[in-house]
């Protein structure tokens, strides 16, 4: 009976035990979950749409075709050095260099046609242009002033329409099918967000991509971080030293593309570790995307820096990437001095992508297969542009 | 026992006074201040990476320090 009796409270004693375990790890779980849901909401627990791994590397005349040479003219009152953004509309060419506020649109044929934008703070002036999208709906172009907090609207013949204030010094720009503007903004910003979208009148929508407080702030916008319309009509958003480009609809982001390799790069949980990743990318520790990828209805072109091999000087080894979305493929060039050269922004129309070289770096790389079948126009245009330094477009095709 | 408590209080008063003037101060800062970060870029010609100030003369096309505006 004793025996019973001691077994009895022994039960009680371990069902107790049990019950005090089973609300702790329900306790726990509801706090995980919870954990999860805030996740979800943000959208960032999703697994990537698609995963790029880079392995694979051809030559550059096996991968793309050129199709045209475009020198570009420029005048003598004009400076452009250091292209920050090309975009193509309907033949036409607008072209950024953010250093000396420039921004030129030419003609399909390289003619200068407008220089869009003022300097000075006045109410139709910009004192600086960060960054500018084009509103292909409402043929307009949308100028992004860092110093000022503003964007200013003109049409395409460069005559000046409104401005609006910003609330966030904000340093990159685009714009989506309902002409929402999606702006990459700086850290010093009190929502602690990198990313923020307003409407066309400039009223806040959300914020995106929170940071944290205690965040180093150092601008990356010369290596990585990225935003450019996708091809359904969003947005395509990279933070800076993430290898992750997300996707943005409507109010909403999830992982699109997701950058690996068999090379160390940087972890995605050391996103706002800015410092830390500035240090491996100068010592050419790490393999990463570019600042530049643009998107077109079947691909993903993308800039890439393969890590410094030992035997190399160069902490720099930029290729040029290319992402099949229908046979999950990708490519990208073995390290040429063209590759090298393309560097630079890129931009997409249709099936073809262009890029921008210097004439003197172009004659340089005169001997290259990729531009056996354009000797002759080369040779037309070196005699015809004395400017060596003049910008060339070139035009691309996958092969 | 009265005043000790006096004095407490105020002291109280005055921790609170400082501690919200110092958060407000930093957000001031954070809101009005054009700050400008340094930005690195590839120079090419010194085959390095460079912060905007400090790489003039290595290689880079164009270069200016950037002035942080108070």
């Amino acid at each position: 009976m004793l025996i019973i009796k001691e077994g009895v409270s022994d039960f009680n004693a371990s069902f107790f035990l049990w019950k005090i375990c089973l609300g702790l790890l329900m306790l726990s779980y509801g706090c995980n979950s919870k954990q999860i849901d805030n996740t979800a909401i943000e959208g960032f627990d999703q697994k990537p749409e698609f995963t790029i791994f880079v392995e694979k590397d051809i030559n550059v005349e096996n991968l793309f075709e050129i199709n045209q040479i475009v020198p570009l003219e420029i005048d003598k009152e004009n400076f452009l050095v250091d292209i920050y953004r090309l975009q193509v509309m309907e033949d036409n060419f607008f072209l950024l260099d953010k250093v000396f506020g420039t921004l030129l649109r030419f003609s399909g044929d390289g003619r200068p046609m407008v220089k869009i934008g003022e300097f000075g703070s006045g109410p139709e002036e910009t004192p600086d242009i960060a960054d500018f999208t084009l509103d292909r709906k409402e043929k307009e172009l949308i100028l992004l002033s860092i110093e000022e907090r503003s964007i200013s609207f003109f049409d395409l013949e460069g005559n000046f329409k409104r401005k609006i204030r910003l609330k966030n010094q904000s340093d990159m720009l685009s714009i989506n099918q309902d002409r929402n503007l999606g702006m990459s903004i700086t850290y010093f910003n009190e929502d602690f967000s990198n990313f923020e979208l307003i409407d066309n009148s400039g009223k806040r929508i959300q914020t995106m991509f929170p940071f944290p407080q205690g965040v180093f702030p150092i601008g990356l916008k010369n290596i990585s971080g990225h935003i450019t319309r996708s091809h359904s009509g969003g947005f395509l958003y990279q933070e800076p030293a993430n290898s992750v480009i997300f996707e943005i609809k409507g109010n909403e982001a999830y992982p699109k593309y997701q950058f690996q390799s068999r090379d160390h790069m940087w972890p995605g949980e050391k996103k706002h570790q800015l410092n830390e990743y500035f240090q491996e990318v100068a010592s050419g520790k790490i393999s990463f995307p570019t600042r530049f990828f643009e998107e077109s209805e079947g691909h993903l072109f993308f800039g890439w820096n393969q890590r410094k091999r030992p035997s190399s000087q160069k902490v720099v080894d930029y290729r040029i990437g290319v992402f099949d979305k229908e046979t999950k493929q990708t490519f990208i060039t073995k390290e040429c001095k063209l590759s090298g050269l393309m560097s630079g922004p890129m931009a997409v129309e249709g099936d073809s992508i262009y890029f921008i070289i210097s004439m003197y770096n172009l004659m340089e790389l005169s001997e290259e297969p990729i531009l056996e079948k354009h000797k002759h126009t080369m040779i037309q245009i070196q005699k015809s542009k004395g400017d060596m330094d003049t910008p060339v477009l070139v035009k691309m095709k996958l092969k | 026992m009265k005043s000790i408590f006096k004095i407490f209080a105020m002291i109280c008063f005055f921790v609170t006074i400082m501690l919200s003037l110092s958060n407000l101060d930093n957000g001031v800062n954070a809101q009005s201040s054009n700050w400008q970060m340094p930005e690195p870029r590839y120079c090419p010609e010194s085959l390095m990476y460079a912060t905007d100030c400090s790489a003039a003369g290595m290689g880079c096309i164009t270069v200016q320090c950037k002035i942080i505006i108070n």
